[in-house]
């Protein structure tokens, strides 16, 4: 499935910007990650690709959907996403928050799984125990898995997840980023924005770079995690230097110069 | 490996248990109200004036519990009622000016106008209440409050410059009572009953995803705005049509949701259930106790709401407040 973005772009009222117009082919069945500082646009441009964000320019599309135009339930079959703004879900439990996830398959051949892909996903996260447990007893962390595992029951081709590891301690981050590899390796594309360029450099094949409400740059992440391209996003001098790794995989060590 | 669904099936078991116990106590409750009272027990009596009574109760008590759930759940809003956010007023009105028009109390006719001016003001609340897509906890109360005081003061105006109100004086409306309650009164609100009570069934799941949050609840395949509208408009057809027979009691659509869904649990389809019997335990509840505990001088019901309704409505302010941290 194509995701593409066609002189995309929403400027709101007052002529404040929030993403310039921006065309642009995410990589089919690949890990983007979206780098940028603070502010730049990254929750912009995850929202306009996933629809809960409506473009004032241009439009997106995935596959032969353009997303503005798409009923609710097939827009979540195609993707499921991951946002920081979620509310309390006060009283329900695990089991069920997760099982909100089978919403765009009700009614469909795949309603079947709906079990399977429950199970699934909650033990993928380590949350198989905690099945029956209230949500709003659960710590941040904790939250956060579940609902990293309501996305991942949701079974769509593309996966936005913006900013996943906020509320994740070590452990977390590393159970989040062998998950992201695991659905990169049964075929998912994926669009993960994060502030750890370090860790992002590692699991992901692709970049966006938003700084200032523009997307700077877009192409292969050993290109776009250089000394140029992150000292222009984040407006300061940092010296970007790639190293191997053991498994003959690479990451890239960020300094900040001065 | 299973491990679906246990907290499920205890919640859905409860919800069961609840709801045969309620019933039972519903038909006690209503069976001691048919045959207690100074008039006797005269068949005429208990067939043609208590048991109207008594069927209107819980038929408005359904209505407006259920009307609760569906407001909280709609605006996820823990304080929504359809007294406090101006549906019951702006009903109350329109019955009032349908009877200016000619139309008679208790007819169909009479009930399609209060739903129609009900819905006016719940739109006209909650536009002023939106801000960038959001819909605001306290505003929506703020719009309520205004919405209420217009209303109530046109109805007073038009009850107290005209001929035709009768029995049905300003306390009538703001206070509500059973007691010109009649079988045609009944029947007028049956339709509407019925209309919003599936309506809210059928969208009991997506309000369910709701609590994720608009964005989240969109991501997941819910179509927010039409559920969020037509949970309205099912809470408008639950308690504008009971407001036009009997005027506006409070309370009964905020607490009755939060003590169900203390025993059962947040899940919409069950709490809509079992809502709705414990809305009408509770008032014919009231009712009885209106007319029987300073027999033969009758309590006006909503006062009797009020008095119970208003200190535990305090309580939920505050530990809503306590729990959240503040309003948003």
């Amino acid at each position: 499935m194509n995701v593409e973005l066609h002189s995309c772009g929403l400027i709101s009222k007052g002529n404040r910007v929030r993403l310039n117009p921006t065309s642009l082919t995410v990589a089919s069945g690949q890990i983007t990650a979206v780098i940028g500082p603070n502010g730049a646009g990254k929750s912009t441009f995850l929202g306009l690709i996933s629809g809960v964000l409506k473009p004032t320019h241009g439009y997106a599309s995935l596959g032969d959907h353009v997303v503005t135009e798409t009923r609710s339930q097939t827009l979540a079959q195609l993707r499921a996403v991951l946002s920081q703004d979620l509310a309390q879900s006060f009283g329900f439990t695990v089991y069920d928050v997760v099982s909100w996830a089978r919403t765009p398959w009700r009614g469909t051949e795949h309603q079947g799984n709906d079990t399977q892909a429950i199970e699934r996903a909650l033990t993928s996260v380590g949350m198989q125990s905690s099945a029956e447990r209230p949500i709003h007893q659960l710590s941040g962390g904790e939250r956060q898995r579940v609902h990293l595992a309501r996305v991942i029951a949701q079974d769509s081709p593309l996966l936005i997840l913006d900013e996943p590891d906020s509320d994740l301690d070590l452990v977390g981050r590393n159970l989040l980023d062998s998950v992201v590899t695991g659905l990169h390796e049964s075929g998912k594309t994926i669009l993960i924005s994060s502030h750890d360029v370090k860790r992002m450099s590692h699991i992901a094949q692709e970049a966006v770079v938003v700084s200032q409400q523009k997307v700077i740059y877009q192409g292969p992440i050993q290109q776009a995690v250089t000394s140029e391209v992150i000292s222009e996003a984040f407006q300061s001098k940092i010296r970007v230097k790639w190293v191997d790794k053991p498994g003959a995989t690479q990451e890239a060590n960020i300094t900040m110069i001065e | 490996m299973t491990i679906s669904g246990i907290g499920g099936r205890s919640a859905s078991h409860r919800a069961v248990t609840w709801s045969l116990v309620l019933l039972v106590a519903l038909v006690v409750i209503a069976v001691f109200a048919l045959y207690s009272g100074a008039a006797g027990t005269d068949s005429v009596v208990i067939w043609n004036i208590r048991a109207p009574r008594v069927a209107t109760a819980a038929a408005v008590g359904a209505g407006l519990a259920i009307a609760g759930v569906l407001l909280q759940g709609a605006l996820r809003n823990p304080l929504a009622d359809p007294a406090l956010v101006g549906v019951s007023a702006g009903a109350a009105l329109g019955a009032v000016v349908a009877a200016a028009l000619g139309i008679s109390y208790n007819t169909f006719l009479s009930a399609c106008i209060a739903v129609l001016t009900a819905s006016i003001a719940i739109g006209l609340v909650l536009w002023v209440a939106s801000s960038q897509g959001r819909i605001e906890v306290v505003t929506v109360l703020l719009g309520g409050i205004a919405m209420t005081a217009f209303a109530a003061a046109v109805v007073s105006v038009i009850v107290t410059a005209s001929d035709f109100a009768g029995s049905r004086t300003v306390s009538f409306w703001t206070t509500g009572s059973f007691a010109l309650a009649n079988w045609p009164g009944f029947i007028s609100m049956v339709p509407a009953l019925v209309l919003g009570t599936a309506i809210g069934l059928a969208v009991a799941r997506p309000l369910d995803i709701f609590a994720l949050g608009d964005s989240a609840a969109f991501a997941s395949g819910v179509p927010v705005a039409k559920i969020r509208i037509a949970a309205l408009l099912a809470a408008v057809l639950l308690s504008a049509t009971g407001v036009a027979v009997v005027g506006i009691i409070a309370f009964v659509g905020l607490l009755v949701p939060h003590a169900v869904r203390l025993l059962i649990g947040p899940s919409h389809r069950a709490l809509i259930i079992v809502s709705a019997l414990a809305g009408a335990l509770v008032l014919v509840l009231a009712d009885t106790a209106a007319r029987l505990l300073l027999s033969p001088i009758e309590l006006p019901v909503g006062a009797v709401t009020a008095i119970v309704g208003a200190p535990l409505f305090l309580v939920l302010v505050s530990s809503t407040r306590a729990r959240q941290g503040g309003w948003a």
